[in-house]
């Protein structure tokens, strides 16, 4: 193996890239060894302490410098052996070190990679009150960690893919041999070898392919950061996909009701759970109707309201310019934009935003009577009600847009046509083979238990039958 | 290929649709502005024409509760022409969606009217129970009153209604509930009846009253909407006769449904009292109807059963204590009496003014039909079924607490 | 093969068994049979019971072929008359069903609603079930029921305390020429079921199907009858004036003024009820042109059913005293005929036979 040869070939591939480092080390018995890495993506005090340091008082004038290396010295992560280039570059890039000199036949490959990592921090988007606070981080393994530790059983079984032509991401399939159904693995697999694309930036790309169709208004595939959530979904015999650059771990095959489901519900009463999940649904429910029911009763039906809150509405919308559809929908609309502009805005100037946004444009507005108080009091209840199915909020806003423009268009006519459309279109999805609005339709009585009500866990004895599973028995 | 080119389409023409719609709709003002909102309606009739007036809510800007009404009065041959007239001297559509009631003047009773109501069941507007109401004034002066007066005087004057039909007579007085009467076969229907308290009534009222009065003295005193519990009969679709309070109160002992009803005995001689008077409450009230005909004479028996509590007793003889017993023959006999005498007064009042306003037509008819049959037709007219109804009284007393 | 669940199917027949029942029924049946109605009811719901039991049956008996694959093998050429008798059925009664929510809004809670823009929008959705699976509009009807249930139990209770209930006694006062007549006249209405022949072969049908069916049906026959006898012990005589039975029934109290808006409550979940059964009628029309003449492409043949549906709608401007008459006369024998034709079939279907390989 010529020294300077490879260095060439590695140096053109790369495109004489500056962190590339070739280190010539010179043992006791001056025997010149060479080790490559990627700087900054490697460990370096660890290569010096633990690789370099012990080459350089290596005496290998009778012995094999690769078996030493591969026996004695290198003692941590793992080691082996390649005579690729094409396999070496790849090592390279995942924070490997090659080590070579003139008369290995072989490089030796050792795992040294240090990325950056940060520290399993609560996410932010889903808090508990009481409960595990761990969340995913961007690494894969320490996700991978973070799940093993809560699954000590042999029945666990991580699949490894990589997908991305330039990205090259690692893709992990977790979940239980013994539970998940074999057809949905290999379907799942077979989805994700299918995929072709350059990169993999973050979880969130998988998604579009493993859905059927690809316009969708409501997502066919669960996503959580929490380690415990993903715990208890490939219990009930889901499979979890880890994507590594991404703190989101996916959930297939996925369920309407797990939105109205949240982790809280498990570490409280059970009364108190039911009763949360049927106020979320409540809420969900008056989130995506309200404004067009409002829209509707004020242009159609007026007959329908009781009257003082009549005299009350009509004194308010008495000298507005607006009719009330417009009038609404240009609340929402601002809405909207203060939501899209406080996420993007820094931390603290989104602070300020939402302040300005609610108490000066919505306060002067009403005063300058351009909007009625009833009107800002509706898009803002409907705004904080969709707070409460956090995961569904783009589908609940565009839900409640589209609902906006049937009652104004239609009245009550166009909410009731819309809302067994929207039930019809519902029925009609699946997410692999489960119909979208399992347990309820179809109905399956023996998943009521967790469904919108949820008995204490001592009486689930069986796993849910909405999700394919092959072995039922849980307790 | 051709699926592709229908979806197209048919995506293409929805969208078309419903952009046409759109803009039809933005161009649509809120229906607040196009609509007068009605919320309650008095019908004269004066020189062979009907008098119409409602009364329209004016919308504040300001966003403050406050109920401003104006009242828009018009002439026409008919209720409908004269309604119709009124929009177009308002310009705006009269909405009766919201209307509670309907005020009938005197005149307008005299005819049978439900010729003229029959047009507010057919319309989709109104609802089928708004409530009829029955004034000796005039209808529109009445109404006028109904908005006078700055607190929602709608809910007055439901509230007084439905407090008369609970203490007083169980009979709805709804628009639905008087066709209903008026179609079955003893056409006899009531409702409440309307009075204003004149403005020098109320001002010596309000000096006899020393404790509350000083607050009246103190705001302007206005003429206002008066429910003594005075009731309208109709027979027939006209009105018959309206029925005194206390003529009301005999009524109340046909009427299984009242809640709650009081009975004031006087002249009371017993061991216990000497000269006295006691209120009673009827908590406690359950009366049974026995329907029979013997030998062509439809009787009825009444079984009263009626728990006492007395609420106020003056006697000449010392205090009586609380909780005694006051049930006794003496008591039971003039309890009886009393309502002895209330019964006969009442069916003597129905027999004259031939209204059968506790459907004994019907009774008789499901519990012994064909005698009742039978009755019927050996008398002619036939309207004249109450004549001769024939009341025995059994009355059962006891004590309450 | 999609396949509806005996649940799903269950819940299909409570939808087409309550179509117009608590809509336009009761005031249908009471301007001939006066008080009588309630009787008139009753003897119909029955019929209309062992009519849904004979089709179940039939159902159940062939769980893998269509009922023009049955009618072909069985009375030969004859079976496209059934088909057709029935697909007209089903286009009257989609027709009635448009005409009741027509006048139903125009009543309840429109002013004025442009015809137009209603026939398209609903036969948008009615489509859009019309051109998916069995199991969207079986599942469908799963998730309404339980919404629609309870709303209608609530509007009955709401009024309660007004309803006289012996006020349209004694019955059979002029004999029996009353109720028989309301019986005919109504028939139109109480007919539905049969074109639940039409689900055959989509149901995969568990060993309880028939027993839950004859349950749950009967179940419905009795809370029509008592929803009926409510509805006239309410009213009394001025049922004639009574069009929306339920909606009407819901603001029947004059003195809660507040509440008595919840009217729009109780015409939604009437709405909804009737929509949605519309949408099964319409799945079972497309089911019926698909078994039977087995078009390559849905698209032309039920775009000509909407057609037929929107210009018989707008020539007839969705008159309710002109479909009233028509359910009278000319509908009620055509259906009379039908409701025998269906029963004779499935009696005649439901026979086992020992050489029968598709009995489960």
């Amino acid at each position: 193996m010529h020294v300077e040869d490879i260095k060439q070939k590695l140096k053109q591939s790369f495109d004489n890239a500056t962190d590339l480092v070739f280190k010539k080390v010179t043992t006791k018995s001056k025997q010149i060894v060479v080790l490559v890495w990627i700087e900054n993506i490697v460990d370096q005090q660890l290569l010096a302490q633990n690789i370099i340091a012990p080459l350089q008082k290596l005496d290998s004038k009778d012995c094999d410098i690769k078996e030493v290396l591969q026996n004695e010295i290198i003692s941590f992560g793992k080691v082996s052996t390649s005579n690729s280039l094409e396999e070496i570059e790849s090592k390279l890039l995942e924070g490997f070190c090659i080590i070579f000199n003139e008369n290995m036949e072989q490089f030796i490959v050792a795992e040294c990679a240090k990325w950056i990592v940060r520290l399993p921090n609560e996410p932010p988007t889903s808090a508990v009150l009481e409960g595990p606070r761990e969340g995913f981080v961007e690494d894969i393994i320490s996700n991978t960690t973070l799940l093993r530790r809560r699954l000590k059983t042999k029945h666990l079984k991580i699949e490894d893919m990589t997908i991305g032509n330039e990205t090259n991401s690692s893709v992990k399939l977790i979940y239980l041999n013994n539970v998940a159904d074999p057809k949905l693995v290999q379907n799942v697999k077979e989805q994700l070898n299918n995929i072709v694309i350059d990169g993999v930036v973050d979880s969130h790309y998988l998604v579009e392919f493993l859905t059927n169709k690809q316009q969708q208004i409501f997502k066919q595939i669960g996503s959580t950061e929490k380690p415990d959530i993903a715990t208890a979904k490939i219990l009930e015999g889901r499979i979890a996909i880890l994507c590594d650059g991404s703190p989101i771990a996916l959930t297939v095959p996925y369920i309407l009701l797990e939105d109205l489901q949240s982790s809280n519900d498990y570490y409280t009463t059970t009364t108190r759970a039911t009763i949360m999940r049927y106020l979320r649904l409540f809420a969900g429910i008056i989130a995506i109707l309200l404004p067009g029911l409002y829209i509707a009763l004020l242009s159609y039906h007026l007959k329908t309201i009781p009257i003082k809150l009549l005299i009350t509405i009509t004194n308010s919308i008495q000298g507005i310019p607006l009719p009330p559809f417009l009038e609404v929908l240009f609340i929402i609309f601002l809405f909207e934009i203060l939501y899209e502009a406080s996420l993007r805005m820094p931390r603290y100037v989104g602070l300020a935003l939402s302040v300005v946004g609610a108490l000066i444009l919505g306060d002067t507005a009403v005063k300058a009577g351009l909007v009625s108080p009833p009107a800002v009091l509706i898009v803002a209840i409907t705004g904080v009600m969709s707070y409460t199915l956090p995961e569904q909020i783009s589908q609940i806003s565009f839900l409640r847009i589209v609902f906006t423009f049937l009652g104004g268009l239609l009245g009550l006519y166009g909410i009731i046509i819309g809302g067994i459309f929207l039930i019809g279109y519902l029925v009609s999805l699946d997410s692999f083979g489960v119909p979208y609005l399992a347990p309820f339709a179809p109905y399956i009585s023996s998943d009521q238990k967790d469904g919108l009500t949820r008995s204490s866990l001592a009486k689930m004895k069986n796993r849910p039958s909405s999700i394919p599973n092959i072995n039922k028995k849980r307790q | 290929m051709t699926k592709q080119l229908i979806k197209k389409w048919a995506t293409i023409l929805i969208i078309g649709f419903l952009v046409l719609l759109a803009i039809e709709t933005i161009n649509m003002p809120g229906q607040n502005s196009v609509r007068a909102i009605c919320t309650g309606l008095s019908i004269d009739y004066e020189d062979l024409e009907y008098s119409v007036s409602a009364q329209i809510i004016i919308p504040e800007a300001g966003g403050e509760y406050s109920q401003k009404t104006v009242i828009v009065n018009n002439k026409a041959q008919s209720i409908e022409e004269a309604l119709h007239n009124m929009e177009f001297q308002i310009g705006k559509k009269i909405r009766l969606g919201h209307c509670g009631f309907i005020i009938l003047s005197k005149d307008f009773c005299e005819n049978n009217i439900t010729k003229e109501l029959d047009y507010f069941l057919r319309g989709n507007n109104l609802g089928n129970n708004t409530l009829l109401l029955y004034t000796d004034l005039k209808a529109q002066k009445v109404l006028e009153k109904t908005s006078n007066i700055n607190s929602n005087e709608v809910d007055n004057l439901q509230i007084t209604s439905k407090y008369n039909q609970q203490h007083l007579l169980s009979k709805s007085s709804s628009l639905m509930s008087f066709f209903n009467d008026y179609l079955s076969p003893h056409k006899t229907s009531c409702m409440p009846n309307i009075t204003l308290e004149e403005e020098a009534e109320k001002k010596n009222s309000s000096n006899s009253q020393s404790g509350a009065g000083e607050k009246n003295n103190s705001e302007p005193t206005k003429d206002s909407i008066k429910n003594d519990g005075s009731m309208a009969v109709f027979v027939n679709g006209k009105c018959s006769k309206v029925l005194s309070p206390s003529e009301c109160e005999n009524f109340q002992w046909f009427d299984p449904k009242l809640t709650e009803t009081r009975l004031k005995i006087e002249n009371i001689n017993n061991d216990k009292i000497k000269n006295g008077t006691i209120s009673f409450t009827l908590s406690h009230r359950c009366i049974n109807f026995e329907y029979k005909v013997l030998h062509n004479q439809p009787i009825i028996t009444i079984n009263y059963n009626l728990g006492l509590k007395p609420e106020s007793i003056t006697s000449e003889s010392h205090i009586v204590p609380t909780y005694s017993s006051f049930v006794d023959d003496v008591v039971t006999n003039l309890v009886s009496n009393k309502i002895n005498q209330a019964v006969s007064n009442a069916l003597s009042l129905m027999q004259q003014y031939e209204m059968d306003l506790f459907n004994f037509y019907h009774q008789f008819n499901l519990n012994c039909h064909s005698n009742w049959q039978e009755y019927l037709s050996n008398l002619l007219p036939i309207e004249h079924y109450l004549d001769k109804i024939k009341i025995i009284t059994n009355v059962y007393c006891s004590d309450e607490f | 093969m999609t396949e509806l669940t005996s649940k799903q199917y269950i819940c299909i027949v409570v939808f087409i068994f309550f179509t117009s029942k608590l809509v336009t029924m009761p005031s249908l049946v009471f301007s001939t049979a006066n008080n009588d109605a309630i009787i008139s009811v009753l003897i119909n719901t029955l019929i209309e019971l062992i009519t849904i039991s004979l089709c179940t049956l039939v159902i159940i008996r062939n769980p893998k072929t269509t009922l023009f694959d049955i009618l072909k093998r069985k009375i030969g050429i004859l079976a496209y008359l059934v088909i057709g008798l029935l697909i007209i059925f089903l286009l009257a009664r989609i027709l009635y069903c448009f005409q009741e929510l027509y006048s139903f809004f125009l009543e309840t809670l429109y002013d004025d609603l442009n015809p137009y823009i209603f026939i398209f929008s609903a036969l948008c959705v009615c489509l859009f079930f019309a051109f998916k699976k069995a199991t969207v509009i079986g599942r469908t009807c799963e998730i309404l029921l339980w919404f629609i249930l309870i709303g209608t139990v609530l509007s009955l209770l709401s009024n309660l305390e007004y309803a006289s209930f012996t006020q349209n006694m004694p019955y059979l006062e002029n004999g029996l020429s009353p109720t028989l007549s309301g019986c005919k006249d109504a028939m139109f209405l109480f007919g539905t079921p049969t074109c639940l022949l039409l689900l055959t072969g989509k149901v995969k049908p568990n060993h309880h199907l028939f027993k839950n069916t004859l349950v749950v049906t009967s179940i419905c026959v009795v809370f029509c009858v008592v929803a009926c006898f409510i509805f006239y012990a309410t009213f009394g005589n001025s049922m004639q004036y009574v069009l929306f039975s339920l909606s009407e029934y819901s603001q029947y109290d004059p003195y809660i003024l507040e509440l008595q808006r919840l009217i729009w409550m109780s015409a939604v979940i009437d709405i909804s009820k009737l929509f949605c059964s519309t949408c099964c009628l319409m799945y079972l029309l497309k089911a019926a042109l698909v078994d039977s003449f087995r078009f390559k492409s849905l698209v032309l043949p039920l775009l000509t059913m909407s057609a037929v549906i929107i210009i018989v709608g707008i020539l007839t401007r969705f008159d309710t005293i002109f479909w009233f008459d028509l359910t009278k006369s000319y509908l009620s024998y055509f259906t009379i005929a039908l409701i025998l034709i269906c029963q004779i079939i499935c009696l005649v279907l439901s026979i086992r036979r020992k050489d029968d390989k598709t009995i489960n």
